[in-house]
């Protein structure tokens, strides 16, 4: 099976080899514009032909010398009152009015109007055809003078974007209520917002042929690892793909081990996790059109720390963070231990258990193995339903699973009550873990069939496998089971428990620059005067 | 190479599917045994097995207390003969839709004629079969084994869990043993101490001219063989001796009136076996430390008076001693057996001289002294100082 | 050399210790080891000098050639002794599996299953070995401390009077018995030039003989 795994896998890395020879022809090659305008017009309208959101405004400069000029941009991507009044304004009427006219000419007008007339803070000077096409596409202006071979690129953009609103995924009860949204700049400026320091660096990409999606490479200069911060760009560099339209294309781009079904790259909704993160040493990767941050090294321990556990005081969080442990091993084995314990050792019940067990079952129909299958994918079904039906309707699926499988089948003899109250316990305890959700919904059919078959040395047999493979993974150079192995004892105390925070004094050692390990002081625990008074 | 690998990679997955018709027993096919009953068989040299079998479907409907009429039985009881147990126990199969299974099994009753035979050969298939438990509870039946499986029993649906409970309860006087196989085992193959399993009998009810079932004492072997049966006054005897006593009530003649009775409750007790060898005299001191309470006074006493309290605790040493002598003269005078582990204390102490000693235990044992040194004490009188009627 | 991955001394401690506890729990030889009596314990600690002085010529060995594995000058005869020594481990383990649990099951499915197992760990390599030692040692030595824990009422100490009933000559026997027993474990020598500080190999030697001597069920 291993052979024919890196077969796959060859095959995969090879066919991605093959499209890029195909794609390396349409490279972009260095096109000057023109100094003649009317050259320039012809080729924006070429290239932009069909395209009924682009506009093309050609108008006159009204100076002594008569200039023609004409500005593109495309309708929505920018903010019209911004164009008229800080655009046109300017070059129509205000350049008659100031100083300006008097020294305009046909040498110095790009020049002049560079510097005295555009009241614009962003404006660039672009020399190449497909440069300012970029420009435009991403929503500049671009503003083309007559005798000039120079484009200057306002940056007015202006669109519709969903307001800031607290995310879906990471709900917390203590902690901030922001999550990014789809707007890359505002994701950014949220995290500068969390991070002042000049050492937070946002580096930019372009990845996509088609799609041309930004994305922002952040880390912390100084606590990220060159090395991490290397391969991000080494693999995020390397996808030459059409289109990315989530974080999740480039997820699947840059992951350790993609035929495996454990994540090795972690995702986020929220600025403060995120910037936790890279406070840590991580790196972040921002994409364009998606609320979800990537953050690299991902470990497997993340799935059990919350962001909130942070937040609140550490005694509560501690016995928190052991919960989550347990809900894990619940939602991975209880329906396959259910299935080992009654069909192969039903002398490790206790008697009473047995006995009332052996009750509920007498007279279904089904194997327990079966049953447990049958409910593991009924929930699969009402999950996969709620989900996606609109919200009224999803109300309407949960009552009727509720009453038909929960009660009507035990009622009816169909399913033993006890597997029901099993698949219903895996459901709930799936939910405080939620990141692995979809990782313990396959292992935990997995189990199940190997509990069917072998009862508790299958589950045992499993769970080999399933750690070996846990410990072999390495999420960008790092073990994705640090630190419980390798043991990192520095660190081992952040995964079982939540420590106070004046005892964290020092940063993931695997992750963070390993010349920059030291978070605080140590002896930050608080100590008040003692003589208060009375 | 590849094509090996996947042709291994296929035997192994099709060998683990199929081991699922091996191992494999759904709940629904399984006779839960709760009790099994072994009698002696009217045919020569067979064992006749009473299977007490827990009937879930019955036990469906009676999850409330209130419900569980005279009518619903939750058990079915089989029986079945055979030349060995594992030979019955199969043979079983042919009356009963589902397979025979035993870990659950909390409960093995002996026939007194068989224990009197020995019951060394049972106990290599219930040593030896992985089914079966080493905790179940052992006892020798006064009577027939397979009256106990088949009795029932008003508070439980189950016969065999209300024996689990009163053996367990029955702490509360400490005249009962509680014996499972282990401990049986243990004490049979321990040189220098005999085993002792817990009695039980089917005792009349006069009123309701029904029998129950109840635990009365404990039952005595020679090696394997039974040789007679303590009452529950030497079996508490017999669990002085061994530290077994937890709680209990010992009634002592009031001092005030002898014809009145005070009961005094056992809070706490220990003893002690101190063997001694000198000059090939063989003495073992026994010494029992009791604390007790005083639960209730039929007669007059004032407990204000510490003489009062002196004679008491004198009077009780005396009952414990009594208790004592009953079981040793019975045990160790009339059947020179070693139920009290005599010989593990000697051999303990003295190691080198147990080697010769070990072969003659049985002969010397009964003419082994034993002291009996007993501190009985009395803490506290209660809530009240003087009864109702004293002043 | 094949194996490029280094492993921890800290990971090889543990290598060695679930590699010896597994069996014995699973299998509990104790049973049937001499000296046969309630001086088994004495035995087990015994063991410990024992181990100590059965290591020392793999010891010095290891010492002297540090970066050469032992199957490197001794192939041939290693690879025998490891076909021997796996097979009756698989074999043990699946006596006893359908001892107990699977009666019914042919022994050939848990062999295979756990050559199965134990191939896709080796595919992954030491490094991942040694990680998995690190997550499995820690839980089966918490499993059995708890086991101790769970039973503690039940134990009673004057059980294992009298001391040294028949001399200490059997007693020193079954010592050299778990030992030997132990030592045999020491294919795992071939580890040694594979671990981060070889230097530190002493200590975690002693480490290793400790865990097995206080476990006080000979390994």
């Amino acid at each position: 099976m291993l052979k024919w795994l890196r077969k796959l896998n060859r095959y995969f890395t090879s066919s991605n080899l093959k499209q890029k020879s195909n794609h390396s022809t349409s490279e972009k090659t260095e096109t000057p514009l023109s100094s003649n305008i009317e050259e320039n017009l012809l080729k924006i309208k070429d290239t932009f032909s069909n395209a009924s959101d682009i506009v093309i405004r050609e108008f006159e400069i009204s100076t002594r010398v008569p200039i023609k000029a004409f500005i593109v941009y495309i309708d929505g991507l920018v903010d019209k009152d911004f164009v008229q009044m800080n655009l046109m304004k300017p070059l129509m009427i205000d350049i008659n009015l100031s100083k300006a006219d008097d020294e305009f000419d046909h040498k110095n007008a790009l020049n002049i109007i560079y510097q005295r007339i555009l009241t614009l803070s962003e404006v660039k000077k672009v020399k190449d055809f497909h440069e300012t096409l970029d420009y435009i596409l991403s929503g500049d202006t671009a503003l083309f003078l007559d005798g000039f071979s120079t484009a200057l690129i306002a940056s007015l953009r202006g669109w519709e974007s969903r307001n800031i609103t607290p995310p879906d995924t990471d709900v917390v009860v203590r902690g901030p209520r922001e999550g990014f949204t789809e707007t890359l700049r505002i994701s950014t400026s949220q995290l500068r917002r969390k991070i002042k320091n000049p050492n937070l660096k946002f580096e930019k990409m372009k990845i996509g042929k088609q799609t041309q999606t930004d994305v922002v490479i952040a880390y912390i200069k100084g606590i990220a690892d060159e090395k991490i911060v290397e391969e991000v760009k080494r693999r995020l560099s390397k996808i030459d793909t059409d289109a990315i339209l989530e974080s999740g294309y480039i997820e699947q781009y840059i992951e350790d081990s993609p035929l495996s079904f454990l994540p090795t790259v972690g995702n986020s909704e929220k600025p403060d996790i995120v910037a936790a993160k890279m406070l840590e040493g991580r790196v972040a990767i921002l994409t364009d059109g998606t609320p979800f941050a990537l953050t690299v090294p991902y470990l497997f321990i993340e799935a059990f720390q919350s962001s909130e556990d942070y937040y609140s005081r550490p005694f509560y969080a501690s016995i928190l963070r052991l919960l989550r442990f347990v809900a894990y091993f619940i939602s991975v084995f209880s329906p396959a231990l259910y299935v080992a314990l009654t069909t192969y050792h039903q002398e490790m019940l206790p008697p009473a258990m047995l006995i009332s067990i052996a009750a509920a079952r007498e007279g279904t129909p089904f194997p327990a193995s079966v049953e447990a299958l049958m409910m593991g994918i009924i929930y699969e079904i009402l999950k996969e339903a709620g989900v996606r039906l609109p919200r009224p309707v999803g109300q309407a699926v949960s009552i009727v699973g509720a009453l038909v499988i929960g009660e009507a089948a035990v009622s009816a003899s169909l399913i033993g009550a006890p597997m029901v109250i099993v698949v219903s316990l895996t459901a709930i305890a799936s939910y405080v873990v939620a990141s692995i959700n979809d990782t313990v919904s396959i292992m935990r059919f997995v189990y199940v069939l190997l509990a069917a078959f072998l009862g508790l040395f299958g589950i045992m047999i499993g769970a080999a496998v399933f750690l070996t493979h846990m410990v072999s993974l390495k999420s960008f150079g790092v073990p994705y089971l640090s630190p419980i192995a390798p043991i990192v004892t520095e660190d081992l105390k952040d995964v079982f428990f939540r420590p106070p925070l004046w005892k964290m004094d020092k940063r993931p050692q695997l992750i963070a620059k390993e010349e920059n390990m030291v978070r605080q002081k140590p002896d930050l625990m608080p100590n008040p005067p003692k003589n208060d008074r009375k | 190479m590849k094509r090996v690998v996947s042709v291994l990679l296929l035997i192994a997955i099709m060998s683990t599917a199929l081991a699922g018709c091996w191992s494999r027993r759904e709940l629904d096919t399984l006779a839960i045994v709760s009790a099994m009953g072994i009698d002696k068989s009217e045919e020569e040299g067979k064992y006749s097995i009473a299977y007490q079998i827990i009937q879930p479907n019955e036990l469906k409907g009676s999850s409330s207390p209130d419900s569980s009429s005279a009518s619903s039985k939750g058990v079915w009881v089989l029986t079945s003969t055979g030349y060995t147990l594992m030979d019955a126990a199969r043979k079983a199969t042919m009356q009963s839709d589902r397979r025979l299974f035993f870990p659950q099994n909390k409960v093995i009753v002996i026939g007194e004629e068989l224990a009197r035979q020995g019951i060394g050969p049972l106990l290599d298939f219930l040593n030896r079969d992985p089914e079966h438990r080493r905790l179940s509870w052992l006892l020798v039946a006064k009577g027939k084994a397979h009256d106990i499986i088949s009795a029932k029993h008003e508070q439980e649906n189950i016969p065999a869990q209300a024996i689990d409970n009163m053996i367990k309860s029955s702490t509360a006087t400490s005249m009962a043993v509680k014996v499972n196989l282990n401990e049986f085992i243990k004490n049979l193959s321990t040189p220098g101490s005999d085993p002792v399993a817990c009695r039980i009998e089917m005792i009349q009810d006069n009123e309701a001219k029904t029998h129950k079932m109840r635990l009365t004492g404990a039952s005595v072997f020679k090696k394997d063989k039974l040789v007679g049966f303590l009452d529950q006054n030497e079996t508490r005897g017999l669990n002085w001796i061994l530290g077994k006593v937890v709680s209990g009530v010992i009634l002592v003649k009031s001092p005030m009136d002898e014809n009145k009775d005070v009961a005094i409750e056992i809070i706490r007790a220990s003893s002690k076996i101190i063997p001694e060898i000198l000059d090939d005299e063989i003495k073992i001191t026994v010494e029992i430390e009791e604390e007790g309470n005083v639960a209730e006074d039929l007669s007059d006493i004032d407990f204000t008076s510490s003489e009062m309290l002196y004679e008491l605790e004198k009077r009780k040493a005396q009952v414990i001693k009594n208790e004592i002598q009953a079981v040793l003269e019975k045990a160790q005078r009339e059947w020179s057996v070693d139920i009290f582990g005599f010989g593990k204390a000697v051999r303990k102490k003295y190691p080198k001289k147990w080697k010769t000693l070990q072969t003659k235990w049985q002969d010397l044992l009964p003419e082994v002294d034993v002291e009996i040194k007993v501190k009985a004490k009395i803490r506290t009188s209660g809530l009240s100082t003087v009864s109702i009627t004293g002043r | 050399m094949l194996e490029k991955g280094k492993i921890s001394n800290k990971q090889m401690v543990m290598l060695f210790t679930i590699c010896r506890l597994m069996l014995t729990m699973a299998f509990l030889p104790y049973v049937n080891s001499p000296p046969w009596s309630q001086d088994l314990w004495i035995s087990s600690i015994l063991a410990f000098p024992m181990h100590i002085i059965l290591a020392l010529p793999v010891y010095t060995l290891a010492k002297r050639f540090s970066k050469l594995s032992l199957i490197e000058s001794i192939e041939a005869m290693y690879v025998w002794f490891f076909l021997h020594r796996t097979s009756t481990i698989l074999r043990e383990l699946g006596e006893f599996l359908t001892a107990v649990p699977y009666p019914e099951t042919p022994i050939i499915v848990f062999i295979i299953a756990s050559a199965l197992c134990a191939a896709y760990a080796v595919f992954h390599g030491l490094e991942t070995i040694g990680r998995l030692a690190e997550i499995i040692a820690p839980v089966i030595l918490s499993s059995v401390f708890l086991v101790f824990l769970l039973i503690a009422k039940d134990v009673d100490i004057s059980n294992l009077t009298p001391v040294l009933e028949d001399g200490i000559v059997p007693v020193l026997y079954g010592a050299f018995v778990i030992a030997a027993r132990t030592t045999m474990g020491m294919f795992l020598w071939i580890l040694i030039p594979y671990i981060n500080e070889p230097r530190k190999i002493r200590n975690s030697l002693l480490i290793v003989f400790l865990i097995f001597s206080l476990h006080l069920t000979p390994s």
